[in-house]
């Protein structure tokens, strides 16, 4: 009986090495390749934060984020209406993206695809000075995730 | 004969360990690898997306074909901006190898910059 049991032992015992050291190796080797991934979506997210942030309609003068602002406190209507395809064209092959510019309690979000749980996030205040407030300094935020 | 089975199967089960470990191995360097060129490839993107304006490209004295020394290694690379109404900046055929794909901006228009990386041979 306690041959028979070694010999049982000894099968298991192989066969849990294998299987374990299979899956161990399964996931170290794609490492550097993810890694490399991320730091490529990584740098998506910086440079998809900082096209918006410099973004100019050619007619006129004001920045994508001063634009939204406007919008968001009332000083002027519409614009940039054909936004969402041009992110689309940004971010192709992407999974999800959501661009967010908030000030005080308002905000302005336009998401496209469905959330993901990995994603990175480019974010910072702004100093804009949209036309019509006299001059005053307002402060916003603008966040962009993609995942 | 059972213990003859027994160290059989333990033997093969060493074997297959021992391919199985050479394969990861070369997959890994092969991963490896691939994540070198895509490092390049994002090396190259930013050298032409940070310039005076971040994510404005900036074109001048920026080759869109060359070679990257990387230490003794050599890659080869290609550079293609596509603007939003499709008109394109760079080589006619890109070659194939590992692509960086990222959003820029030509003075005012959305434009989409890849960047293509192989290994000289």
């Amino acid at each position: 009986v306690e041959r028979g049991l070694a010999d049982i032992l000894t099968l298991g015992f192989v066969f849990i090495t294998l299987v374990c050291s299979a899956t161990l190796l399964l996931l170290w080797v794609d490492f550097p390749l993810r890694s490399a991934r991320e730091r490529q979506k990584q740098l998506q997210c910086e440079l998809l934060y900082f096209a918006l942030l410099n973004w100019r309609s050619k007619n006129s003068n004001t920045t994508f984020p001063q634009h939204v602002l406007e919008n968001l406190l009332g000083l002027r209507e519409g614009g940039w209406e054909n936004f969402a395809e041009i992110l689309r064209f940004w971010i192709s092959g992407e999974k999800w993206v959501r661009v967010e510019v908030s000030v005080e309690n308002r905000s302005w979000v336009v998401t496209l695809g469905n959330r993901v749980d990995r994603f990175y996030r480019s974010q910072g205040m702004l100093s804009l000075l949209p036309a019509g407030t006299g001059g005053s300094m307002i402060r916003a935020r603008m966040e962009v995730n993609l995942g | 004969l059972k213990e003859f089975l027994l160290g059989l199967f333990v033997f093969l089960s060493l074997v297959s360990f021992l391919v199985l470990v050479a394969a990861a191995y070369r997959t890994y360097r092969k991963s490896l690898e691939y994540a070198k060129m895509t490092d390049i490839a994002c090396t190259l993107a930013t050298q032409f997306c940070f310039g005076r304006t971040p994510a404005v490209l900036t074109l001048e004295n920026q080759p869109l074909e060359g070679v990257y020394s990387f230490g003794r290694e050599n890659f080869r690379f290609q550079a293609k901006i596509t603007m939003f109404d499709g008109t394109e900046i760079g080589p006619g055929i890109m070659h194939k190898g590992v692509e960086v794909e990222v959003p820029a901006l030509v003075e005012e228009v959305p434009a989409k910059l890849k960047v293509v990386v192989w290994k000289e041979d």
